[in-house]
């Protein structure tokens, strides 16, 4: 069981209700853990309309969680 | 250098740190908050930031600029939190020795800002709806009331 740290922003945020979390996880990549939490919160996106975060840095969604990892999924993003 | 500010973009300031006794160009980008969007008439607007990646990001993206096109030097503030109708959310500016250059390497930034640097927009629209913008495809999205 790993212990990570997922932030939430935007349009997650306010459908987790949170702006972060400790997380416990038994799965090994950041793809199967968007699965987890988007069953657990009932997101609407799918991994095409995101990108994940750990560390502050960008990663392929095969890329494994660690513990201490702090993940966040991103969603469409609209600076500018 | 890319920046992100809670404060009105200081325009003068972004500037004089652009100029370069080698640069015969400057070209600088400002995004406003437009009044409507997608025909909804828009009140104010609040952008939010994953800080660090923002900031890491939009380095990034500068350090590109600088590498693709003859350019002096290049700079970018955003804007975060509330936005009225008419301010600057968003300031790019660059020089470089010839204005060609300064021209590609502006829009090359600003185009890169809006497609990967997380920065999200909420719109809020006179009839008290409002929306997360480019959730506009996600499932189940709709205008909130």
């Amino acid at each position: 069981m790993k212990t990570i740290t997922i932030e939430y922003y935007a349009m997650l945020q306010e459908i987790a209700g949170k702006n972060k979390e400790e997380f416990k996880t038994s799965v090994n990549s950041v793809s199967e853990l968007y699965q987890e939490i988007k069953l657990k919160y009932g997101f609407i996106f799918d991994h095409d309309q995101l990108r994940a975060a750990i560390n502050d840095q960008f990663v392929d969604w095969k890329t494994k969680i660690n513990n201490g990892d702090i993940v966040v999924f991103i969603p469409p993003v609209a600076g500018g | 250098m890319f920046s992100l500010t809670d404060s009105p973009i200081a325009l003068d300031r972004c500037k004089c740190a652009l100029i370069h006794s080698q640069c015969g160009a400057y070209v600088s980008f400002e995004g406003w908050v437009r009044d409507h969007n997608a025909g909804l008439m828009v009140s104010h607007l609040v952008y939010e930031a994953y800080h660090a990646l923002a900031l890491k990001e939009g380095n990034s993206i500068l350090s590109e600029a600088k590498k693709k096109f003859e350019i002096e030097s290049a700079s970018c503030i955003h804007r975060l939190g509330d936005l009225k109708v008419g301010e600057i959310a968003v300031w790019v500016g660059v020089s470089a020795p010839h204005r060609e250059a300064a021209f590609k390497a502006c829009q090359y930034i600003i185009d890169r800002v809006k497609l990967s640097v997380p920065i999200w927009k909420k719109e809020y629209y006179v009839d008290n709806s409002h929306q997360w913008i480019n959730c506009e495809h996600c499932k189940h999205h709709e205008v909130i009331s």
